[in-house]
């Protein structure tokens, strides 16, 4: 409502509704209206708890005022609200307002008329106390009295005496005196923790920060105190030259405290203040110093700001003499990184780099070493790196060449046979046992050099060697577990590469080492079943039958125990030996119960572990009898993460109608699930992507997409290999083959009548079409989709399609493109 | 950052013992229970400088200040440190500021 408005109405309207008009307003924070209503009442009747309200919202103005930087104008309005006895309602806002109107006197003068009254302001009283120390004025009152006031004013006296007597370079002794009477927990008691700290300072450094510890930093003595901690440091020596991270103010309080002659306090003025304003000032700065300057240091200072101010090389040189071509390339290499010119940056690296490898002294070669890998840094964070440019992976390109500079660095070394062995490149691949070797062989007693030779040997299938290489970890490291477990792994796969080899004498001795390795409270299922495998070859009858039966037990008992036997003795067994009749009638005697779900899982774990998959055909029938024993257990709910091992499993032993039934189980009680219907048609086109029905490559599409759009990226996943025909499967792989091979085929000679008959089944407009309603994500699809309908396409597999739609793409895109 | 160097207050080409030395000098002048902040950076600079792989590292990969801290060393060296006092307008800056800070 406004003045007039207000003014107009007011001689109709009651008291009591004026009053709650102006609470209300006052409630929203509608200060002015709530102003104008208040005067109104006090006019009409001056109760108390009117003028209170009156007051209440001037203050709240002068609150709103402030916040808009509008400080004189919330000063005035604040006034309004003032106290009989001249006091402010909010001394803190009147002391803001004053004091950014720059009116710190007057803010002195309202807080010695009108002091803190009582300890629970102690933030007014810190600021009192600073302000009556910045402008002395006389104090007034009874110093003597035992009142808050009395109090202040003996405190204020001691602290002003204390300030000038450090100022005036008394005695400390003296100044120790006047500082003992101010309280310290008075309101000046920061004045007396600084200056104590000040005298203590260049003998006892640490007492006098310690000290200044009590002094809180949001303290109106905060920044005495910065400055006092920056004059006891650079006075002890202990933190020489910080001065650069303080303030004009700060930098002044420092030099003059150091007891510096007037000369050298200029000299250090301006250099702080050069330092404050960059590299190219302080450069200009220093490069005009002599005397009583270090040369060595002003050259080292400059040669240090070159990087950050790169245009100086030149006057650099004029000054101080030539800079080694290494150190040039350096900095400009440096200056490059800064300015995020990466190609720049690389190419001065290098130069650097060449320049260490040919002076080829020890500490030239950790040089180029230094720098190789801090290229391979680069190159990890910034692909305009790109090494030697023949298509090695640039990172990979520079490790190398660290390591060849400098190979007793050993992180290097990891990284290097880390990427080698995760690289795709063939060469690459092979070159990381290599590199592993090597570094076996430098670092015998670095675990981590040992653990990456241990994977080498054991992917060269070279067992023995691995089991020397964890011998060497165990002996650094003897009770660690994991190592003991791989010694034992390492030895049972030895022992099944001797028992191959027709040498049982030697797979024995194999076992008989990993014994040693075993521990006594955890007896390992796997060797004692292999060692109970082998006496039954051997026909140690009891003994060796004792040890399977306890190697079975230890791997779970019942079903899983003795499929995981059947595994080890699949994994064991030489070709062509036949299978140990006791292991067969266990298993047997296990398969005549239903299988439990936790059997299902711990199996089909074990068949998905990647000794057993590698060794593929020599297990297969142990998959296949899992799977056909799987065939009593369709009702088995399983969630759609738990199954695909099972699935795996399934897919491996080719028995699609069980996985057909699971999958038809599975979709009665949850019909809308994805794996379910994923699986679905995996088992009825026997995973071969090239007999589904076009509905059924439409909805796996669907589901490929939507589960990409839900990021479950493993079925996604799972998806693409089944379209792409790369399952771990025999079939799969074979399938896969063929694929490639009619991919190729479509690139080849044939291309040109092929793409003919494309176009009769899809024409260029159509293309176009397409491509602007799917975009170039979905249009191959759309496009492919529309292609399957054509009668010489049909019998073309979808994943080639796609293929075909993208060469469209392309060509229609160049047709575009072209000027006529 | 302060560079290693700077913050143990050690020259770039210092040796293995001379920069332990000046860390452990460090460590009980400033030990972790009283000043863990100070500790910490300086077992970091120490972390970072502490062999010679690591100071070339430090010397070829980035910048330090240490030529300069010499310099302002050398600069503030007075006969009695810290034995001379600032003005009172110096005072009364840095106690204005505090109050404008405190009021902001």
């Amino acid at each position: 409502m406004s003045k007039q408005a207000l003014r107009k109405a007011s001689p109709t309207v009651s008291s009591d509704r004026l009053a709650a008009q102006a609470e209300e307003a006052l409630r929203l924070e509608k200060f002015k209206d709530a102003i104008e209503s208040f005067k109104q009442l006090v006019k009409q009747d001056p109760r108390p708890q009117w003028s209170e309200g009156l007051a209440e919202a001037y203050v709240g103005r002068a609150r709103a005022l402030a916040a808009k930087g509008m400080f004189k104008e919330a000063e005035i309005v604040l006034g309004n609200a003032a106290r009989a006895d001249g006091s402010a309602r909010q001394p803190l806002l009147l002391l803001r307002c004053l004091v950014h109107q720059g009116q710190l006197q007057k803010a002195l003068a309202y807080l010695i008329a009108h002091p803190p009254e009582s300890g629970d302001d102690a933030r007014l009283a810190e600021l009192a106390a600073a302000l009556f120390l910045a402008f002395p004025s006389e104090l007034r009152g009874a110093h003597d009295a035992e009142s808050p006031r009395g109090m202040w004013l003996r405190a204020a006296a001691a602290a002003r005496a204390a300030l000038e007597a450090w100022i005036g370079a008394k005695p400390d002794a003296e100044v120790d005196a006047l500082l003992a009477k101010i309280p310290l927990n008075s309101a000046f008691g920061a004045v007396r923790l600084i200056l104590k700290s000040l005298l203590l300072g260049p003998g006892d450094g640490l007492k006098a920060r310690r000290l200044l510890q009590g002094v809180d930093e949001v303290s109106p003595f905060a920044p005495l105190r910065r400055a006092a901690e920056a004059a006891i440091a650079s006075a002890s020596e202990q933190s020489p030259g910080g001065l650069s991270s303080l303030d004009a103010q700060q930098r002044s309080f420092v030099i003059e405290a150091s007891g510096l002659s007037a000369s050298t306090s200029q000299t250090a003025l301006r250099l702080a203040e050069a330092e404050a304003a960059g590299a190219d000032a302080l450069f200009s700065f220093l490069a005009k110093q002599a005397e009583p300057f270090d040369a060595a240091d002003l050259r080292g200072a400059c040669r240090n700001l070159l990087p950050r101010a790169p245009d100086r090389i030149q006057h650099f040189e004029k000054r101080f003499g030539p800079l080694e071509e290494w150190e040039r390339q350096r900095i400009v290499a440096l200056a490059a990184e800064q300015a995020g010119e990466w190609r720049r940056a690389e190419r001065c690296w290098r130069k650097a780099a060449a320049l260490f490898e040919k002076d080829g002294s020890p500490r030239a070669r950790l040089s180029a070493g230094v720098v190789y890998r801090h290229l391979a840094a680069l190159a990890d964070r910034h692909n305009e790196i790109d090494g030697d440019g023949f298509g090695e992976d640039p990172r990979i390109g520079y490790l190398r060449k660290s390591v060849a500079a400098d190979p007793d660095h050993l992180p290097a070394r990891l990284d290097l046979t880390d990427r080698l062995r995760e690289s795709e490149e063939p060469e690459e691949q092979k070159d990381w046992h290599a590199q592993a070797e090597d570094a076996a062989a430098r670092f015998p007693q670095e675990s981590s050099a040992l653990l990456r030779a241990i994977d080498s040997a054991a992917e060269r299938k070279a067992f023995k060697k691995a089991a020397g290489y964890a011998q060497k970890l165990l002996a650094l490291d003897p009770i660690n577990l994991s190592a003991r477990q791989r010694m034992i792994d390492l030895q049972i796969a030895q022992a099944r590469k001797q028992l191959r080899a027709k040498r049982p004498d030697l797979a024995e001795k194999a076992l008989d080492e990993a014994l040693r390795w075993e521990r006594s409270d955890k007896p390992s299922a796997a060797l004692r079943s292999n060692m109970g495998l082998l006496g039954l070859y051997a026909d140690r009858g009891a003994e060796a039958e004792a040890q399977l039966r306890q190697g079975a037990e230890l791997a779970g008992g019942a079903a899983i125990g003795w499929f995981r036997a059947a595994i080890e003795e699949a994994l064991l067994a030489p070709p062509g030996r036949a299978r140990l009749p006791l292991l067969r009638d266990e298993l047997d005697a296990q398969l005549r119960k239903a299988p439990e779900k936790r059997e299902i899982l711990a199996i089909a774990a074990a068949l998905g572990a990647k000794d057993v998959k590698q060794a593929a055909k020599a297990t297969a029938h142990v998959g296949w009898r899992f799977c056909s024993w799987l065939r009593e257990a369709t009702q088995v709910p399983f969630s759609p993460d738990e199954f695909h091992p099972v699935a795996e499993a399934l897919l491996r032993a080719q028995l699609f109608d069980v996985l057909g039934d699971f999958a038809a189980a599975a979709l009665r009680r949850e019909p809308r699930e994805p794996v379910w219907r994923f699986y679905r048609i995996v088992a009825r086109t026997e995973n071969d992507p090239d007999r589904m029905h076009y509905p059924e490559s439409e909805e796996i599409f669907d589901i490929r997409d939507g589960s990409r759009a839900r990021e479950t990226f493993a079925l996604g996943n799972r998806i693409q290999r089944y379209l792409d025909s790369s399952g771990d499967d025999p079939a799969a792989k074979r399938r896969a083959k063929r694929v490639a091979a009619r991919e190729q085929a479509f690139v080849g000679d044939d291309t040109a009548s092929l793409i003919e008959e494309v176009f009769d089944a899809i024409p260029p407009g159509e293309v176009r079409r397409l491509l602007k309603i799917h975009g170039p994500g979905g249009a191959p699809r759309a496009i492919a989709t529309q292609l399957a309908n054509a009668p010489t396409l049909g019998a073309v597999p979808i994943p080639a399609l796609e293929q075909l739609a993208r060469i469209l793409m392309e060509m229609v895109a160049a047709d575009d493109a072209a000027p006529f | 950052m302060t560079d290693p160097f700077t913050t143990l207050g050690v020259q770039e080409d210092a040796g293995d013992d001379e920069i332990r030395q000046r860390y452990l000098a460090l460590v009980r002048a400033f030990p972790p229970d009283l000043e863990p902040a100070r500790f910490q950076a300086h077992r970091a600079a120490y972390e970072r400088v502490q062999d010679e792989r690591k100071r070339l590292e430090a010397t070829l990969l980035s910048t330090n200040d240490v030529a300069l801290s010499r310099l302002k060393a050398s600069l503030l060296q007075a006969e009695r440190p810290g034995s001379g006092r600032p003005s009172r307008d110096s005072v009364k800056s840095l106690l204005v500021q505090g109050v404008e800070k405190a009021l902001a």
